[in-house]
């Protein structure tokens, strides 16, 4: 599977990056903000975007899963460190695959993408 | 005091003072017309107006006592009183009723124009005085002293130039009273004018802070959010990297230290999660949190081998963010440890989790029907597990009761209370 991660924090990238290889796919980019990630998608093809809700640039994660949305139906695990109603209710208006809380563990990460599978 | 009780105590004053002069000259007047009336050897002339005159007198004292309504409801009896008998003694021709036309304005000088009742009430009387004293003259039902044409012509102009030099005297105190009356008013707008200005200014300044307050409420609540941010990620870095050593860790020792070590710092995780969420940020719905829990731990160690089953009866309780911490690392080791030892060899297990209020203490029961273990051997043994559930129940501060036996699966109750409180 093709994924491709949204986070502004090189650690975090590094460790999502490592967990989704482990379990067997590919990551194709690691992206710091949302108007890139639209970018990205406007070029290429991903089955599933890892997209960290708060982040560098005006965009947050929502706002750039609902640019994406516009164009190409891709879902979203959302990872966030706040999953207050509001949150999560703007979240679950997007094509969503999954609300993670921080810390992503590998076994949640394993239990989410293999709803896809 | 306010200003508008100022005023009307000021008018209620210059009122009192008025009444107080009206009826000292009534007096004194009375008095010269009583020597008048015996020099002529007019008796019964004399007395009424001696009457009418102590009456004034009365007035005057209930006045000095403050007792301002009897003394006005007097003056408008003597009044009324003095023009009856004078016009039945002397007949209607004398002209004592016009005494009454002047009256009204003692009425407008002794009640305030606004005591409309009490002011027509006057006014009726009065009309109901002259209407007697014109039945009494025009159907003749008592006689009054016979008089010379030119006396009663005397009386009549004199009466005539008396009663309009009373009205021009009572419109003239009437006239003054009013003046001090628009004058005070006329001050207090100015004050009020002036106040306003101080308080409009005031509005604007208080209108400034809270702008800046609620200014400062915003940046203190995006700093909040930063550092909340900041510890999550930071969690989430030390939970990742444990995550990440794991994959590659051969041991089950250090696999299983690695993987309770991150469970630790996932309910810590967890607790600030729920911590940012809640609207109070200083208290943590303990159901919902617990509940997660559960679910992370079920991730981290659910077995194909064994069926577990975890009981829940958890009331929606609200611990503080200094009792929360403890009692979720409590309920983390003590899930974690069932999940690792307590159903060794068996194909299912069952737990049992209690959480409820019983009166002020809150109540935690925990029990799994596994193999149980020696609690205080493996408090000796440096057990990590067994240490840290015996250091955050020590935490908690409350009667911490264990069943645990080897054989009879593990049983502990806690009831507790607020750490801050």
């Amino acid at each position: 599977m093709k994924i491709l991660i949204v986070e502004d924090d090189l650690i975090l990238t590094m460790l999502n990056t490592r967990f989704i290889e482990i379990l067997g796919h590919e990551v194709v980019k690691a992206i710091k903000s949302g108007e890139e990630a639209i970018d990205f998608i406007k070029e290429n093809d991903v089955d599933v975007i890892l997209m960290d809700i708060r982040l560098k640039g005006k965009m947050d994660g929502i706002e750039a899963m609902n640019e994406i949305n516009k164009t190409k139906a891709i879902k979203a695990i959302y990872i966030s460190g706040n999953s207050d109603p509001e949150t999560r209710k703007r979240a679950e208006a997007t094509n969503m695959l999954d609300f993670c809380v921080k810390p992503l563990n590998l076994e949640e990460l394993e239990v989410i993408l293999g709803k896809i599978n | 005091m306010d200003r508008l009780e100022k005023i009307n105590n000021k008018g209620k004053a210059t009122i009192v003072k008025t009444i107080r002069q009206f009826s000292l000259t009534i007096f004194l007047f009375s008095g010269v017309s009583a020597v008048f009336y015996l020099m002529l050897k007019m008796y019964q002339p004399a007395i009424i107006v001696s009457v009418i005159g102590l009456l004034f007198l009365l007035i005057y004292y209930f006045n000095q006592k403050n007792q301002h309504v009897i003394a006005r409801i007097i003056a408008i009896f003597a009044t009324n009183l003095g023009v009856l008998l004078f016009s039945v003694y002397l007949g209607f021709n004398t002209g004592f009723y016009l005494y009454l036309f002047a009256s009204p304005q003692l009425i407008y000088l002794m009640f305030k124009l606004r005591q409309k009742k009490l002011v027509y009430t006057c006014i009726g009387i009065n009309l109901f005085t002259f209407l007697i004293i014109f039945l009494i003259d025009n159907y003749h039902y008592i006689n009054p002293q016979e008089l010379a044409p030119n006396i009663i012509s005397f009386i009549y102009s004199l009466n005539f130039g008396l009663s309009l030099i009373l009205s021009f005297i009572l419109v003239a105190i009437f006239a003054k009273n009013n003046k001090v009356y628009i004058n005070l008013l006329k001050d207090a707008n100015e004050e009020l004018g002036i106040q306003q200005e101080v308080l409009k200014i005031e509005i604007q300044e208080k209108n400034q802070v809270n702008v800046e307050l609620q200014k400062s409420i915003k940046e203190k609540d995006i700093l909040l959010a930063e550092v909340h941010h900041r510890v999550k990620n930071n969690l989430a870095v030390v939970s990742g990297l444990l995550d990440l050593q794991n994959v590659f860790v051969k041991e089950k020792v250090i696999s299983d230290v690695l993987k309770d070590s991150k469970n630790r710092i996932k309910s810590i995780a967890l607790l600030h999660e729920k911590l940012y969420v809640h609207k109070d940020l200083d208290k943590i719905d303990v159901k919902e949190y617990i509940n997660e829990l559960i679910y992370f731990i079920k991730l981290s160690y659910q077995q194909k081998s064994i069926n577990i089953q975890i009981e829940t009866d958890i009331e929606s309780i609200q611990l503080s963010m200094e009792t929360a911490l403890p009692f979720s690392l409590l309920v983390n080791e003590l899930i974690t440890n069932s999940y690792k030892h307590a159903f060794i060899g068996k194909v299912e297990g069952k737990i049992n989790i209690d959480f409820k209020k019983d009166r002020d203490l809150w109540v935690f029961k925990y029990k799994d029907d596994g193999l149980g273990f020696d609690f205080d051997e493996k408090l000796k043994k440096d057990s990590i597990g067994t240490n840290l559930i015996n250091a955050f129940a020590s935490q908690l501060n409350g009667e911490f009761i264990n069943n645990t036996k080897i054989g009879s699966g593990c049983e502990m109750i806690l009831r507790f209370n607020d750490i801050t409180e």
